[in-house]
């Protein structure tokens, strides 16, 4: 049975009137790449500060590595590396010496710090700008600088709150595959984001909380069997009757059909080889398409479906 | 009017620095208020009035006779003292000299044979004239004193009769040089208005430079300034916004201090000088928020910016344009200096209203301070043009 | 561990241009100011030779009052009058043009009179001296009227007995504009409370990123504050010194005590700035913007009542409320420079030293007592 590196218990936080965590559970087990979705406001970040203990918090219980964490667990503090949201590190200090800085809070001997040092540098690809300052650096090196002053100690548990946030698709990849990486190594990793392709590329287990709940939970092929919609099959062809729309109606697992600019989208709850009825459906009504593909819902439509439309930044 | 009333909103931000100077400067008032102790004289010469201090151990006929006549022509202070408080202020020239009459000193003094050999003792800061003078004066005194004494008066017909060969009336006058504007030298002494009004510039620029420039200087970060850019909003009509902001509260901070000298000032307020000090520095407020529109296109912090410039621009401005030291004192390299700041020019139309003269005296004063206003002014909106240019 | 978070602290705070640019141009700016504006004023207020002009005597009497004037030294042994006869009729220009302090009509030795333009100490000195010959006018004319007086009246105007002994007041310096200098010191020394400030700023989680990278780490989180306020003060101690060797060094300013004390009084100084901004920083209620302008109250209020610009502030302070002077940082720092000048290193000048470490130690104490809590209820 996996080790259960994180376990958080029936969490409440309160911000005066606001129930910021409500009853809140987690565990993620080693080696998991956990990621961590919810709308803005929905708890994440609170969640991960609490993790921390960056944040008291009112009710429940936090185990890192099976034990109990406080503030003052600095055994518990040393095995876990957090790259946050917003860039952390001193303006004032080179690419080298933040990196060197952070490293040190953690390791005491001076020829292992500077092994993980040139490690985390080698990691992240900024060998070229080590003596460089913070203000040279574009959007993307800072992120890179930002998790390599996060993960340089070697942790076991990493926690990336919106790791990517304004950064070029070329350094978003050099990240995500870092991430993997550290993965492959042994780390566990925690995962926040708002973008979907990244968890969908990363995350063993996803957790899509709101309003400070758990709403659901999985590997991203459950959560996207949690869904209505679980295939799309699109349909490019000219003049249909409505008697044979109605035919592809009929079909079994079909939910919803509509028909507009030569496109008929028929959307299937459930069942296998959707694509096929339908194709059949056509040959046997003698019926002419030009093309005909599947579409499986990604995890955006899953996210929107159980969370809502609804802007949350306007609450 | 948009930029307007958003100045107005950021401004609110910065409210705490802009009621800590207005604090610090009604403090400033009360303690300059209460160090207000010389009086005015419109007459003629008068013989310096000095603080001192008496200690009379010896309580005799003598003694008494002295010390009355120090009570006469000085500032005789005799509460209970204790010695370290009297070296302070001696040092800081609270007091020009500490006395003391010696047990037995009234005695020696009528005994012919002995007199010479028990003394008085003053203290006194012996680089500075007004010590020597205030010994002197009673060196001279306590000789006649003792002349006449000697020579055949009672001791009151002694100290009477040397207090009168001394009285500086009969025989000193103070002549004044006629002018085209009548007659200057008319006050000898400083005004209330004069050593009130003078140090508030200093607060004025404490104010516009730690709350109006970081408020001004939001305005003009670079992002902001390329969104009000592509806006299609005239770059004029903003300028003149902040502008006309700034001089609000400016304006709002200088009537706040002109309202309180109305009732501190006394007798004098609404006086001529008095309207003509205000609006000297009415002036100079103007001239500071000017200067604030250079200020405000450096390229620094405007956090850092502000502190620097309330704290080091502000004190020197003050210091070497005569603000909290009187022009008499400065020397002539710091007056060379100083005639490159408002402030001296502020301090310069202070002191000659003091003196009692008029309008057409101080206008080229007020001129000069508005000078260096636009001088500053033009800099900035030069040097702010050219950064835009330069992206 | 810690002597490389000292180092690093060390450098974040060189690098940091506008802490230094900030902490180095106020010394300088302000002392060149300083010196600039008080160095020659106390010279000035000293006794100094006096021209005085002489008319309508004959010449054996302007002889005489001009030989008598010229008798009359300073302490120093300088002559205190240099006389003017002048030759033309208009020797009223000469007052208005500041040429003589005044004019000394000695038409009647009996009757001298004084004309004076202004009224200050030279004329004030003057008429003291002109009072003189009154009084001995008067003598004179008395020993013509009663013979029998006559002998002791001559011996008296002869020889006369020394009723008055002048005695200097204390100070290696008097000149008490020194003391701006001392309240340019002290309000440096507060102003290092902007390092100490940026100690719990960079290590708090509820206020910087930076701060928050920080807490997460298993160091000891009192020991790593106390290791950057010491870094911090390092920085702001160089800073002063600056202002110290410029004063002594450029200026050759007489400060009034050795440069051991004025060092060790200004390295005692910036600690307590230090940890007065360390302290506050630790204030979590308190946004950023206003521990800053709560400094900026310290340096300028604290600075004003330590008399920074009017020197008998703090005296006035002292009479009225010293209580204020007791627990005004820049009036401790001030006070320890003054009492090395007037009373040397006696009682009043280790209170002051003494005043100054225990606040520097409380207030370190009160910032790390706050520092130990790491979980906040909002960030």
């Amino acid at each position: 049975m996996a080790e259960t590196v994180v376990k958080i218990t029936n969490l409440v936080k309160r911000y005066k009137e606001l129930i910021a965590l409500d009853n809140f559970s987690l565990e993620i087990q080693k080696g998991e790449v956990f990621g961590l979705l919810g709308p803005n406001g929905s708890g994440k970040t609170t969640t991960i500060n609490c993790l921390l203990t960056l944040l008291s918090y009112d009710n429940g219980e936090i185990e890192l590595f099976g034990e109990k964490m406080t503030s003052k667990r600095n055994d518990l503090k040393a095995r876990i590396g957090v790259v946050p949201q917003q860039v952390a590190v001193f303006e004032e200090l080179t690419v080298y010496d933040n990196i060197d800085f952070f490293c040190g809070l953690y390791i005491k001997d001076g020829a292992t710090r500077k092994k993980y040092v040139e490690d985390a540098i080698e990691f992240v690809g900024l060998q070229e700008f080590t003596k460089f300052y913070p203000k040279k650096l574009s959007g993307g090196l800072l992120r890179r600088l930002n998790i390599a002053c996060g993960i340089a100690h070697k942790p076991e548990l990493i926690i990336f709150d919106e790791p990517t946030v304004a950064v070029d698709p070329q350094s978003r990849n050099k990240i995500l595959e870092g991430i993997a990486n550290l993965n492959a190594q042994g780390a566990t990793i925690i995962y926040t984001t708002h973008y979907m392709e990244e968890v969908e590329q990363l995350c063993s287990r996803i957790l899509i909380m709101d309003h400070g709940k758990k709403v659901a939970i999985g590997t991203k092929d459950e959560l996207k069997g949690m869904i209505k919609n679980t295939e799309s099959v699109v349909v490019n062809a000219s003049d249909l009757e409505p008697a044979f729309i109605e035919k592809i109606r009929a079909l079994n697992h079909v939910y919803d059909v509509s028909y507009h600019d030569d496109t008929l989208t028929v959307k299937c709850s459930g069942g296998k080889h959707n694509i096929v009825h339908v194709v059949d459906c056509f040959a046997d009504n003698d019926v002419k398409y030009r093309q005909i593909y599947s579409i499986l819902p990604t995890l955006n439509e899953v996210f929107l479906e159980i969370t809502g439309k609804q802007l949350r930044d306007n609450d | 009017m948009q930029v307007f009333k958003a100045f107005f909103k950021v401004q609110k931000r910065y409210m705490i620095p802009a009621i800590m100077f207005t604090l610090m400067g009604v403090l400033m008032l009360i303690m300059n208020y209460a160090m207000a102790h010389r009086s005015t004289s419109d007459n003629g010469f008068q013989s310096m009035s000095l603080p001192i201090y008496l200690t009379d151990e010896d309580q005799s006929e003598v003694s008494s006779l002295l010390a009355d006549y120090l009570r006469r022509t000085h500032k005789v202070d005799e509460a209970e003292c204790s010695d370290e408080m009297l070296t302070e202020r001696l040092y800081y020239q609270d007091l020009a000299a500490a006395i003391t009459i010696p047990k037995g000193f009234g005695q020696a003094f009528t005994d012919k044979n002995t007199g010479d050999r028990m003394e008085i003792r003053s203290v006194v800061d012996e680089g500075l004239a007004e010590g020597h003078m205030l010994n002197l004066q009673l060196k001279s005194f306590l000789n006649s004193m003792y002349a006449f004494y000697h020579s055949g008066m009672s001791l009151t017909e002694a100290a009477a009769q040397a207090e009168q060969t001394q009285a500086s009336d009969n025989y000193v006058s103070l002549v004044r040089e006629a002018t085209e504007e009548g007659t200057v030298n008319e006050r000898s002494g400083e005004s209330t208005s004069r050593l009130l009004f003078i140090f508030i510039p200093y607060v004025i620029m404490c104010s516009v430079f730690g709350s109006l420039l970081p408020a001004v200087m939001s305005f003009g970060e670079s992002e902001k300034k390329r969104r009000e850019n592509a806006s299609g909003f005239a770059v004029w009509k903003r300028s003149f916004a902040l502008a006309f902001g700034s001089l609000v509260f400016a304006l709002a901070f200088c009537l706040i201090y002109v309202v309180i000298l109305a009732f501190v000032c006394g007798s004098e307020t609404f006086s001529e000088m008095w309207w003509l000090m205000a609006l000297n520095l009415l002036i100079f407020t103007f001239s500071t928020v000017m200067m604030m529109a250079f200020l405000s296109v450096i390229p620094l912090k405007a956090s850092v910016l502000s502190s620097i410039v309330s704290t080091v621009v502000s004190l020197g401005f003050a210091f070497l344009g005569g603000l909290f030291v009187p022009m008499q004192y400065l020397g002539e390299g710091v007056k060379m200096i100083g005639r490159f700041l408002p402030t001296y020019w502020y301090a310069t139309a202070v002191e000659a209203l003091d003196k009692g003269k008029g309008f057409a005296s101080v206008l080229p004063y007020f001129g000069i301070e508005l000078l260096f206003g636009l001088a500053c002014l033009a800099i900035g909106l030069a040097l702010s043009k050219a950064s835009e240019r330069a992206g | 561990m810690y002597f490389r978070v000292f180092i690093y602290r060390l450098k974040k705070n060189i690098h940091d241009r506008e802490l230094i640019l900030w902490s180095l141009l106020f010394p300088i700016l302000l002392g060149t100011f300083f010196y600039a504006t008080f160095s020659s004023i106390y010279g000035q207020m000293g006794v100094q030779t006096y021209r005085v002009a002489l008319v309508n005597g004959s010449e054996e009497t302007t002889q005489f009052v001009k030989t008598t004037l010229e008798g009359i030294r300073t302490e120093e042994g300088a002559p205190m009058f240099e006389v003017v006869i002048p030759e033309d009729a208009d020797e009223q220009k000469l007052l208005f043009e500041d040429e003589v302090a005044g004019i000394m009509d000695i038409a009647n030795m009996g009757d001298i009179q004084l004309r004076i333009a202004k009224d200050e100490v030279a004329q004030n000195v003057l008429s003291q001296v002109v009072g003189v010959f009154r009084r001995n006018a008067v003598l004179t004319q008395r020993a013509m009227q009663d013979p029998q007086a006559a002998e002791t009246i001559t011996k008296l105007m002869t020889e006369e007995p020394e009723l008055l002994r002048q005695i200097n007041a204390a100070g290696e310096n008097k000149d008490p504009y020194v003391s701006y200098m001392y309240a340019l010191l002290a309000m440096i020394c507060v102003m290092a409370s902007n390092g100490g400030l940026q100690v719990p700023i960079d290590s708090q989680a509820n206020i910087t990123q930076q701060g928050a990278r920080v807490s997460l780490t298993p160091v000891n989180h009192r020991m790593y504050e106390l290791v950057s306020l010491g870094a911090a003060a390092l920085i702001q101690i160089v800073c002063t010194l600056v202002g110290v060797a410029l004063i002594r060094l450029v200026f050759r300013a007489n400060m009034g005590c050795s440069d051991a004390m004025l060092i060790l009084v200004s390295i005692l100084g910036t600690l307590l700035g230090c940890s007065l901004g360390f302290a506050l920083g630790h204030v979590s209620s308190i946004r950023k913007n206003t521990k800053e302008a709560i400094l900026l109250l310290f340096v300028t209020v604290g600075g004003f009542l330590s008399g920074l610009m009017a020197h008998q502030v703090k005296l006035l302070v002292e009479k009225s409320f010293p209580l204020l002077n007791r627990i005004n940082p820049s009036a401790i720092i001030h006070d320890a420079f003054f009492s090395l000048n007037v009373f040397g290193m006696g009682e009043r000048f280790y209170r002051s030293l003494i005043t100054m470490v225990v606040m520097t130690v409380v207030l370190t104490a009160i910032g790390l007592c706050m520092s130990g809590r790491r979980s906040y209820a909002s960030i």
